[in-house]
């Protein structure tokens, strides 16, 4: 039985919004909204949605980078809400992100010694071979010790990116929420980034949540998917699983609309009618109806809950399609 | 053999200071034939969107085009004065961006901006003009134009504002459209959207794409034929169903291999080795020779041309002197 | 990542000037200029110690004896100008560094933390801007009396405001960075953010301004100078001795003249300097 390492119960993060002179809230982003989802040790898991779904919101609430306005969030068992003070920055060390934009995270004054040594010195780890522990952390990600004492201006997208990597690994953390983090890098660039991440999972058996709109990069790194839209999940189940055996219609959609690198394939696109809705103004009952071919009178009403399908399978809907398992061997 | 709307001949382009000039974009040549929607692929520093903005004569100082000829329907657009190519855009060839809020002006409804491209280039008045944009909103399929046009940009989602910018470009009826990264920005779901919308557009109105890209999907889905763009060079130039089955040159073999596929499982995706060169580098041969796995050591001598293969297919790579298909 | 901080307000009147120049020409003038004051701010008290009074000579023209000139009391212009010099250098350096620190940490505040405390400390320095700085400083040069320190702390009262408001610009444009996020994913204590962080990445920018803000206190403390309200006679503060030669200017200009040359050439090294390193960060930044 796999071991629970992060655990989400009912997660919500709502921001207020506020019109007017005296700043009064008139109504709030629901940028997550109810969601309840569990990591297990060792594995990559990944979260794919569009613009307005809330995965980038949902990764940061998980390590506590923003409050949660409503849920728990439990770390190892221990619910990390209770905690404060040093109790609560310490748990830094256990959870790390990076970030997608690989100019804009690192500070453009900070040599890459001193982005490696900030987090050691923040945690009271500056003493002792700092020097080497550095040079360690280059040397896991691939660069040259030589590096040091360069600017990030001096480096590539790619190797900022690394550099980042590095950075959230210094604490010897066991969980990283990768945010986008190959998104913005060259396809090549990203199969490199992708692999480093990958085989440092192996070495370090790390823990990873894996955030991206780019469905084939998700299904590469990652063992078990999730779907969001609209601040809620809609689906989850095993990589292969979840790309063969959709249920959900809104993860059909998805799926079918990848333009996929093949000329010969010609696919059953479904197009969804409309534009992705904005989590300040959802639809009633489920978010998904307004736009779903098979929309009833419930689901203008209710909003579904995520319920097992049968092998770790959960989906979000009245009506999904009915699971097929005839004749398939669901690769763990 | 289909009429060519649009041939490039050994096009440079070079940025920067007097005395020290890097080339960006170097010896290009292909031709666009009517109505065919073709694919310009590479990745960062490629030289793919310098060459589209060449083509539209946007190459601003400190950029310039040192040398190569243009030719649009017979006319040579590289020694275009300023003001004949203003009346040539959007009329003849127009261009989409990639990111439809910075390329719409904030502070003017999209009817205003709409009447204004329509006014300029076939003299519409603003009644006819809103008619009119009526008309290609709904074409685009925004739904509820005539309301549409009195929203600013920032009122309309991403997808919206790139069918406005569609509308915009479309609204002269051009011979050939330039789409830069059109869908990069939108979300997957609007993406397939778009990139419908954009294919029954160039079919209906016999229009010529170039559609300039880094997503080999949306090249498969959209193109008929492809070039393959590194380092500022044109290095494969092939119809799309061959290029993906049977890719010639090195780097369009190593960057489909690169792309992780849904359904596939490895261990680690191929990656190529190295990074790619700057332009600034100096390297007298092939610019892609250190990363090559098929390497040769002519390769680090001297830049290959390109050479004709089976027919149709173009390849800028030693191991394809004589028509040799393999690497 | 193209950051251009916006300083069209406090553009000097050099920049047009310096435009069209080659590279740093600027920048280099404006270095030169205030080199020479420093070095004159130091020496010159030590080469003038005492400017002796000579009534058989008063208000001459300049010539080889005094290349200045002479003033209504005979004393030679040029030695009353060198000395004079280091006051006004003095104060708008002291006064604008001084006003550094206090301003500081007002503007890191409102700037990285937002909401209540920035509306305080905002609300505050931003009425003391409805004044126009000269009119402020008259009034708080009452307060604090006219000696060379009265005048330094006027300028630090009078330039603290619009600092305040730059360094929370800065600040506010850096809070957004995601660096800064970084560094609170890691676990970062505050101090190490403020001072490592964003200080680091204010001083650039900070540094224009404060080159700007220089001049405007020249400005402002040879106008109180000139008015009277400034330093005494005959300690000789340049506005002082402009002021002075007002009464004499249509027999002896030259009494005017080199003290108001002199006011002018120290604003516009400082102007020189701030529109250099403006345009040296924006042209780093734009990559």
């Amino acid at each position: 039985m796999p071991e629970a390492l992060l655990q989400l119960e009912n997660i919500k993060k709502y921001f207020p919004i506020k019109k007017g002179l005296l700043r009064r809230t008139v109504g709030y982003v629901k940028a997550v909204d109810d969601v309840t989802l569990t990591v297990y040790k060792g594995e990559t898991l990944g979260v794919v949605g569009e613009s307005g779904s809330g995965k980038s919101t949902l990764g940061r609430t998980a390590i506590r980078l923003l409050e949660a306005t409503g849920g728990k969030v439990l770390f190892d068992g221990e619910d990390l809400s209770r905690l404060t003070g040093e109790n609560r920055r310490s748990f830094k060390r256990d959870m790390q992100i990076i970030f997608q934009d690989p100019y804009g995270s690192l500070n453009p004054r900070f040599r890459v010694r001193e982005i490696l040594a900030e987090p050691l010195i923040a945690h009271g780890e500056a003493d002792g071979d700092m020097a080497g522990r550095i040079g360690a952390l280059l040397d896991d990600v691939g660069l040259s010790r030589d590096y040091v004492n360069r600017f990030p201006h001096e480096f590539s997208g790619g190797q900022r990116q690394r550099i980042s990597i590095a950075r959230a690994l210094a604490l010897r953390p066991r969980f990283i929420v990768c945010d986008e983090a190959v998104s913005a890098l060259d396809v090549s660039t990203q199969s490199q980034v992708l692999n480093l991440l990958k085989e440092l999972q192996q070495k370090y058996g790390l823990t990873y949540l894996f955030i991206s709109h780019n469905i084939g990069v998700v299904n590469f790194i990652s063992h078990r998917v999730a779907v969001m839209y609209l601040g809620r999940i809609v689906e989850v189940a095993e990589a292969d699983e979840i790309y063969h055996n959709p249920l959900h219609p809104y993860t059909k959609a998805l799926f079918s609309a990848i333009p996929e690198p093949d000329p010969l394939l010609k696919k059953q696109r479904i197009i969804l009618p409309g534009d992705v809705p904005s989590p300040a103004n959802p639809p009633g009952g489920c978010g998904f109806h307004p736009r779903c071919d098979r929309c009833r009178d419930r689901c203008k009403r209710e909003s579904p809950c995520l319920e097992e399908q049968g092998n770790g399978h959960l989906v979000s809907c009245f009506y999904p399609e009915t699971t097929s398992h005839e004749g398939k061997d669901v690769t763990i | 053999m289909t009429k060519q709307i649009l041939q490039i001949d050994g096009l440079s382009v070079s940025f920067g200071q007097m005395g020290e000039r890097t080339t960006v974009v170097k010896d290009v040549s292909f031709s666009v034939g009517e109505g065919e929607i073709i694919g310009l692929v590479g990745e960062s520093g490629s030289g793919k969107s310098v060459t589209a903005k060449a083509v539209m004569g946007m190459i601003k100082k400190p950029g310039a085009i040192d040398s190569g000829s243009i030719l649009f329907r017979d006319r040579e657009l590289t020694k275009l004065p300023p003001g004949e190519y203003r009346k040539l855009r959007c009329r003849e060839i127009s261009m989409i961006f990639q990111e439809p809020m910075t390329a719409l002006n904030p502070v003017y409804t999209i009817g205003e901006q709409f009447a204004e491209t329509v006014h300029t280039h076939l003299g519409y008045q603003k009644k006819q003009a809103l008619e009119y944009g009526v008309q290609m909103l709904a074409k685009v399929g925004i739904s509820m134009p005539e309301t549409r046009l009195r929203q600013y940009p920032h009122e309309l989602s991403g997808g919206m504002r790139q069918r406005m910018m569609i509308a915009i470009a479309l609204s002269c009826s051009p011979s050939l459209l330039i789409a830069d990264e059109p869908t990069t920005a939108l979300d997957v779901t609007i993406q397939a959207q778009i990139l419908e919308l954009m294919k029954d557009l160039c079919h209906q109105n016999d229009m010529s794409t170039i559609v300039v890209t880094h997503d080999m999907g949306v090249v498969a889905e959209m193109c008929t034929r492809v070039m393959v763009m590194y380092a500022g060079r044109i290095v494969e130039i092939s119809p799309v169903e061959e290029l993906f089955a049977d890719p010639i040159h090195p780097y369009t073999g190593a960057l489909l291999r690169s792309i992780p596929r849904i359904g596939e499982h490895p261990e680690l995706l191929y990656t190529i080795p190295g990074s790619i060169m700057t332009p600034g580098q100096r390297h007298a041969g092939c610019r892609f020779s250190p990363r090559c796995d098929w390497r040769l050591p002519r390769c680090d001598e001297a830049e290959p041309p390109i050479f004709a293969v089976n027919g149709e297919r173009q390849v800028r790579c030693w191991r394809c002197e004589g028509g040799a298909a393999h690497a | 990542m193209i950051l251009k901080t916006d300083f069209r307000q406090k553009r000097g009147f050099a920049h047009g000037l310096i435009r069209h120049l080659p590279g740093h020409a600027g920048l280099t003038a404006g270095c030169i200029i205030l080199l020479f004051y420093a070095i004159l701010s130091i020496a010159g008290p030590m080469i003038y110690p005492r400017i002796p009074e000579n009534l058989s000579n008063v208000l001459k023209s300049p010539s080889a004896a005094n290349w200045f000139g002479t003033d209504e009391l005979g004393r030679d212009l040029l030695a009353r100008v060198f000395t004079g010099v280091r006051i006004d250098f003095f104060i708008a350096v002291g006064g604008v560094g001084l006003a550094y620190f206090v301003a500081l940490p007002f503007g890191l505040f409102a700037g990285y933390f937002g909401g209540k405390v920035d509306r305080a400390i905002s609300v505050v320095a931003e009425s003391m801007l409805t004044f126009p700085s000269t009119v402020l400083a008259i009034f708080i040069v009452t307060i604090f009396g006219s000696s060379v320190w009265g005048l330094l702390l006027t300028i630090t009262v009078t330039q603290s405001p619009q600092l305040v408001r730059y360094i929370r610009g800065f600040v506010i444009q850096i809070r957004n960075m995601e660096y800064i996020e970084a560094a609170n994913a890691v676990g970062s204590r505050l101090s190490f953010i403020l001072l490592r962080h964003v200080l680091r990445n204010t001083v650039g920018n900070t540094a224009v301004v404060l080159s700007l803000l220089a001049s405007e206190a020249v400005l402002v403390a040879s106008a109180l100078g000139f008015l009277g309200l400034g330093v005494q006679p005959p300690t000789p503060e340049l506005g002082t001795i402009l002021s002075r030669g007002r009464t004499y200017f249509t027999i002896a200009p030259h009494l005017m003249i080199f003290p108001g040359l002199f006011i002018a050439l120290l604003i516009l090294g400082f102007n020189l300097v701030g529109d250099g390193l403006r345009d040296k960060i924006d042209s780093k930044r734009t990559r």
